[in-house]
């Protein structure tokens, strides 16, 4: 299946390195996340409820994406993926580059998504970070699923506090 | 002092090139090989000169340069003054072109080298079209009309010597730290600077030698095809030797000279149909480029050892 | 003074039509780093197809604009999906050549279909009247075919300005160019996006192939050879990839090369041309309104 079909089944992408398009204004992003969208009056009310979460993109809307910080820009391209309504988001290394209190404010509001109702996928390098939002773990080591669990179990386990959380 | 040392490779290569040598010499004094031959004969060892001298700027050093044209243009006006108006021998007269070329390649070089890609691409072929609009307003060397009447001196033994010539001292210098820093610059520019490689300097050698060689096609040129004129040496020539240095290989020199050899082979063949030839050649280059866009040779040489090899392969497979 | 005001407006016209071949240049290249040195032949086939349509079809010179247009349009589109998509992630130089190819076929092919004779559409097609106007108090001579061609391309680029900047597809184009794997990411289509800007691209050029046609009043296989390269040049000059780089780039060629030719020597138009495309280029080494990229380690 070509990558731009994946959209239409509710699957949206926040890659690693956020990708976002620097040449383009906030507002024209966010557009750009719901480009498969057809309904005009719906994509205005994902873009407000997109500005709710990140009041900063609010500010900056008409500035061009490449201006913004690297913490912006990670708030721009998770608001992004939302535009297409998706039912499943993948997230890979949000917190990639980021100041740890950027990252404590990132991951605020991917818990805050998934509440809402979308199934997050994360993958992180911040195993604690990570493991203090999430449901269900998963450790993977070169390609295969060494440990899975629920995260709290594996937040506790003496593999992954060796590996990952410091002792 | 040096000892000199003859490898056996060497050895092969000295013996295959005189062996064409009186080939061709012997060929050409039984009076076998007809007039429309011996033209493409020796178009066929200029643009090997000029396809080899620019895949070092090209392929080597990866700076896209698109006014080879204008360096063959200074080398062809420059030694055909010396000839035609100032009497002087044909050797001294190429080797006065090529050292004018290598100086524009400099003075040329010098500024627009720190350019990149495209717009090196396009600050070079503007700089071939300016050699060119010169030439076609100075009265001395014809303007427009161009020169008329150079002595044909180039035959054979020059036009071979001068293959050869090129060819050997460009390898040699691919071969050398020198050769090596050029491909450094081209596989990464700001990694070779950081290696203390001086990339300016080693741009503009390149170039310069790659305009020197490109002035000794000219001076070949204009002394084999008595009359030049501006309109030879438009851009449009300059892309047809970077088609050459393309579809052989960037940076394989045997590449470029098949290529050479192929494109002048297959141009002299077609030369009956008049434009359908060019359409055909269009047609070719796209469907080449397409299926094979790294070139004939890709990178690699041709060489006896890996012919050798890979026929072994075969027919061991063929064994098997 | 009225003779440079003269120079102006003839340079404004020629400039003009530099720039609507330098947009195409400029889009294609912003979108896959392709100089399409066949953008000037499709301009040569815009301009036959508009004759054919006006002496066999006896059709109007609007409808032979529109006929014009969409052939160029299909015509760019065919040429991209067969010789350079496949080339897409080869090295770039392979791509540049497969472009030289394709001019040659053009070029090369008009010569066999359409004979090397010169033609002109005929007397009559559109008004050409002079028409004497006062400017700062001075008295030049306009054509109403100068002011038509200007007039056309400033609706065709308030028309691009649209499309690029407000409508879905144009704010597609531009995140293709910036980076397209991330655009697959968003649902855009990338293949069909790159179409779309090569028949925006190659209907602009046949609009230009028009208009040349109508100023020079001869059309010719070879006709998209020089203008095309001119416009390239052109776009270079105004920042290759940037469009308001590509109108600004034309504009100036045009101007500037009318002046160079009234005032100087038509003989020196040309070197000079390259000379102020060099020494722009070693001021501003990405052109006048190009972004400078700056290296990355």
């Amino acid at each position: 299946m070509p990558a731009q079909e994946i959209v239409k089944y509710g699957i949206s992408q926040v890659p690693e390195g956020r990708r976002i398009f620097a040449n383009l204004t906030v507002r024209e992003n966010l557009e750009l996340g719901a480009y498969l969208r057809k309904d005009k009056e719906g994509i205005i009310k994902s873009i407000r409820d997109v500005f709710r979460k990140f009041p900063r993109l609010e500010e900056r809307q008409k500035q061009l994406a490449g201006t913004l910080s690297g913490g912006e820009q990670q708030m721009l391209a998770i608001g992004r993926a939302l535009m297409s309504q998706p039912r499943l988001m993948l997230l890979d290394e949000p917190s990639m580059g980021l100041a740890p209190l950027l990252v404590e404010e990132i991951f605020s509001i991917i818990k805050e998504i998934n509440e809402q109702g979308t199934t997050i996928l994360l993958v992180e390098q911040n195993a604690s970070m990570a493991l203090s939002i999430a449901d269900r773990g998963y450790v993977l080591e070169t390609g295969r699923i060494t440990l899975q669990g629920s995260a709290s179990d594996l937040a506790n386990s003496e593999a992954v506090k060796k590996a990952y959380l410091g002792g | 002092m040096k000892k000199m040392r003859i490898s056996k490779k060497n050895l092969i290569a000295l013996a295959g090139a005189l062996a064409i040598y009186f080939l061709v010499s012997g060929l050409l004094s039984l009076g076998m090989i007809s007039k429309f031959q011996e033209i493409n004969l020796m178009l066929l060892g200029i643009n090997i000169i000029l396809a080899v001298s620019l895949n070092l700027i090209v392929g080597v050093t990866g700076q896209l340069a698109l006014g080879h044209a204008g360096f063959m243009a200074i080398g062809a006006y420059v030694s055909a003054i010396f000839t035609m108006y100032l009497d002087k021998p044909f050797l001294l007269a190429i080797i006065l072109g090529a050292l004018a070329a290598a100086l524009a390649g400099i003075i040329i070089g010098l500024p627009t080298l720190r350019l990149k890609g495209d717009y090196l691409a396009i600050a070079t072929l503007g700089f071939g079209e300016i050699i060119r609009g010169i030439t076609i307003n100075i009265d001395y060397i014809g303007g427009a009309a161009g020169m008329i009447g150079i002595p044909r001196q180039t035959n054979w033994p020059y036009l071979f010597v001068m293959v050869v010539f090129t060819i050997v001292v460009i390898v040699n210098f691919l071969n050398s730290t020198h050769g090596r820093a050029c491909v450094a610059i081209r596989e990464n520019e700001i990694a070779a600077e950081t290696m203390g490689i001086n990339t300016t300097y080693y741009k503009v050698l390149a170039f310069a030698m790659g305009a020197f060689f490109a002035g000794i096609g000219g001076a070949l040129y204009a002394h084999y095809f008595y009359l030049i004129q501006p309109t030879t040496f438009t851009f449009l020539r300059s892309f047809d030797i970077l088609v050459m240095v393309v579809l052989g290989g960037l940076g394989s020199m045997t590449g470029s000279i098949i290529a050479a050899a192929g494109i002048t082979i297959v141009n002299a063949a077609l030369q009956d149909l008049a434009v359908l030839r060019m359409v055909i050649y269009a047609v070719l280059l796209i469907v080449v480029m397409v299926f094979r866009p790294q070139g004939l040779m890709g990178t690699k040489e041709f060489t006896l050892n890996r012919w050798v090899k890979k026929r072994g392969e075969v027919s061991e497979s063929a064994g098997n | 003074m009225a003779g440079f005001l003269q120079q102006l407006i003839n340079g404004l016209s020629l400039g003009s039509i530099y720039a609507l071949i330098a947009l195409g240049y400029t889009m294609v290249y912003g979108i896959i780093l392709l100089i399409n040195f066949a953008h000037g032949d499709i301009l040569m086939v815009g301009a036959y197809i508009a004759f054919y349509a006006v002496v066999y079809l006896k059709l109007n010179i609007w409808w032979a604009f529109i006929i014009a247009m969409a052939g160029s349009s299909l015509l760019g589109i065919i040429i991209e999906r067969v010789a350079y998509k496949p080339l897409r992630n080869a090295p770039r130089l392979a791509a540049l050549i497969t472009a030289i190819g394709m001019s040659l076929f053009l070029e090369n092919g008009g010569l066999m279909v359409l004979g090397s004779n010169l033609r002109s559409y005929p007397r009559g097609l559109i008004e050409n009247n002079n028409l004497t106007i006062s400017l700062l108090g001075l008295d030049v001579t306009v054509t109403t075919l100068q002011l038509l061609i200007l007039l056309i391309t400033i609706a065709m680029m308030i028309f691009l300005q649209y499309i690029v900047r407000y409508t879905k597809t144009g704010k597609a184009m531009r995140a293709v160019s910036y980076d397209k794997d991330a655009a697959r990411l968003m649902g855009i289509n990338v293949d069909n996006t790159i179409s779309f800007t090569f028949a925006i691209g190659s209907a602009f050029a046949s609009v230009a192939g028009i208009l040349l046609g109508l100023y020079y009043n001869t059309i010719q296989p070879l006709m998209g050879l020089m203008p095309g390269l001119k416009a390239f040049v052109a776009a270079v000059i105004g920042g290759i990839g940037s469009i308001p780089g590509a109108m600004v780039g034309g504009f100036a060629l045009g101007i500037f090369e009318t002046m160079v030719a009234g005032y100087w020597s038509s003989k020196l138009r040309d070197p000079i041309v390259f000379l102020l495309l060099i020494l722009i280029l070693l001021i501003k080494p990405a052109g006048l309104l190009g972004k400078n990229d700056t290296e990355k380690v």
